[in-house]
């Protein structure tokens, strides 16, 4: 009888391996916590497999089951606190166009360094949208209101992507300066 | 943080956007727009960023992680009991009493996300259930209003400790702050009977009644509502050489007359406890899941000590829709604490009394919890009759009052505050 739900499920959950890896590395940003997160996911899935046979949108489910798991996972572990960002210095730094902006790898490490400032809704979010689930999509898994929603992404990305300039331009004036990392 | 210009053409286009290029009209935006231009770098971050796939081997460690003695439904049923006891058992430490009846009475379908419901199969279990973490278990609101209740806590120790001085109490005699109205007996009512007792008892040193006895009384049926009352009356206790110390033979006269019982000191004031609104404990299951959902971030923006970003989200959460008196009041008492911090102080007063205004059972933590804060920024403010109306306020309904705030008490009355 186990082996037996143990095949039921691993057909079930293969299709949505890379789904839910995708995700993860993108909550986590490497590997192994990604994976970690994943295996977390399917335990509890499968725990549920009556459930998990019998709903419709296995992939929006399992999703959901990710990101709660995610919150609650990252609730409990210890967070430095937010670093606030002074507006008036971003206001007085010199003026910064996307198009000019730090690109391709350079971004992609100040993004990681910003990462962890966000909040874990935030990163969920940003996490989820970036790998092209839409906003009805996004509603479903995280049980948010459309409005909320849509309020909350663009304060997620307008806050990453201060943090990401606000890192570039520290970096920039210890350069200038002389100073080390 | 108000641009929202690009965020609908990011919200439907993640991955075409940062691949294609901006198009003209939102390119030349971004380029005067702080917030819209830190919305593309960061969209354009995470679409750099793509993950690959799974490693080959995580299906057969997932598979190799199940639990293999039993059938899956065989251990959920098996968790049950147990799951039921911890929620019910963290449910009730936490407060939420609502939610710890109905598991404990036996009913185990805890609420169900709505859009799980949507899939067509009747929930049974609340998405809940998918946290390894028992704790988050707990009512998101009650955490919150855990987390504001200890700051705030702190906050008074460390004012009302000032009202120690050097560890001793200022002197003072001790005043009455509560005189509870006694129940008239049906039994005199009935017979048309008048009369009164004189109840005798000691001012203990935290402001209590002990060792109530009846000194003397006109007819017996009158005297075990005297008893009960008098021991509900809450006075500022004696402070003599720096201690607060006990005053006993403490004599009150109460008079019944019919249709109004009457207490024997008519200018003292009568205790609250009529009046206010109603706030119903009875809170929708949904209503409340949501009120949870979105107060969710909220309590992580505290924990991480970012106060700019709570008020955007209750904002959010009083436009979105309606909810109980008490929800309100949770949401008033965090703007309240919010503005505080933030130094304004006009808006952290009309938000906690507005708090305190919706609570209509004046027994309720959250009736009493601002009103400290509220004395505390009147006084900082020099309104010493507002400070000592919060006070006093305070002390006639909280439990556990700690003896500083009786002398922050008397310091008000020295600075001319008196009772009304």
């Amino acid at each position: 009888m186990a082996q037996d739900e143990k095949n039921r499920f691993a057909a079930l959950i293969e299709p949505q391996l890379d789904t839910l890896y995708r995700a993860a590395y993108r909550l986590y940003r490497n590997r192994a916590d990604a994976e970690d997160l994943v295996q977390d996911v399917c335990l509890k899935a499968f725990d549920r497999l009556e459930q998990l046979e019998s709903v419709k949108s296995k992939r929006a489910w399992l999703l959901r089951i990710e990101y709660n798991v995610f919150i609650d996972q990252s609730r409990r572990q210890s967070r430095a606190p937010l670093e606030s960002l002074d507006e008036d210095s971003l206001a007085t730094g010199p003026s910064w166009s996307p198009e000019s902006m730090i690109e391709g790898e350079q971004l992609i490490i100040r993004l990681a360094d910003a990462w962890p400032q966000l909040m874990s809704e935030q990163q969920a979010l940003l996490a989820l949208h970036s790998e092209g689930y839409k906003l009805a999509e996004l509603t479903e898994i995280t049980g948010l209101p459309l409005g909320a929603l849509k309020a909350r992404l663009h304060r997620a990305r307008v806050r990453l992507g201060k943090l990401v300039h606000d890192i570039e331009q520290r970096q920039r004036f210890a350069a200038v300066s002389g100073e080390s990392k | 943080m108000n641009c929202t210009e690009v965020a609908s053409v990011l919200d439907e286009s993640p991955v075409e956007l940062s691949s294609n290029g901006l198009p003209r009209a939102i390119a030349a935006h971004v380029e005067d727009c702080r917030d819209c231009a830190a919305a593309v770098i960061a969209q354009r971050g995470m679409a750099a960023d793509a993950p690959g796939f799974a490693s080959d081997d995580l299906l057969d460690r997932i598979l190799g992680a199940l639990p293999g003695d039993s059938s899956a439904t065989q251990r959920a049923a098996k968790r049950r009991p147990r799951r039921l006891a911890i929620v019910g058992g963290i449910l009730v430490l936490g407060g939420a009493v609502y939610a710890a009846i109905r598991v404990l009475s036996g009913d185990a379908d805890l609420p169900f996300g709505e859009s799980m419901v949507s899939q067509g199969r009747e929930a049974t279990e609340s998405e809940d259930d998918y946290s390894t973490d028992e704790s988050s278990e707990q009512n998101v609101a009650e955490s919150l209003m855990a987390f504001v209740d200890a700051a705030e806590a702190e906050d008074q120790r460390a004012f009302t400790d000032t009202w120690l001085g050097s560890g001793s109490l200022p002197d003072g005699e001790y005043f009455s702050l509560l005189k509870v109205a006694p129940r008239y007996p049906d039994e005199a009512a009935a017979a048309g009977l008048e009369g009164a007792a004189v109840v005798e008892f000691t001012v203990t040193e935290t402001g209590d009644v002990a060792d109530v006895t009846i000194a003397e009384s006109t007819h017996a049926l009158f005297e075990q509502p005297s008893i009960d009352a008098a021991r509900r009356f809450k006075y500022k206790p004696r402070v003599a050489n720096g201690s607060a110390e006990p005053v006993p033979g403490v004599r009150n006269r109460i008079a019944f007359v019919l249709h109004n019982a009457q207490l024997a000191d008519e200018n003292e004031p009568e205790s609250a406890g009529t009046g206010g609104t109603e706030d119903s404990d009875s809170v929708d299951e949904q209503s409340q899941q949501a009120f949870d959902a979105l107060l969710m971030p909220i309590l992580e923006c505290l924990q991480a000590g970012n106060l700019q970003c709570i008020e955007l989200g209750l904002d959010e959460m009083l436009a979105i829709r309606e909810w109980t008196p008490i929800q309100v009041a949770q949401v008033s008492r965090i703007y309240g604490f919010v503005h505080h911090r933030q130094g304004n102080y006009e808006r952290a007063i009309e938000a906690y009394e507005r708090a305190v205004g919706l609570i209509g059972d004046v027994s309720q933590h959250y009736y009493t919890a601002p009103l400290m804060t509220i004395a505390r920024i009147h006084y900082e403010r020099g309104r010493y009759q507002q400070a000592f109306d919060a006070a006093v306020e305070y002390l006639k309904h909280a439990s556990n009052v700690s003896a500083g705030a009786y002398g922050f008490v008397d310091e008000l009355r020295r600075l001319g505050a008196v009772p009304r």
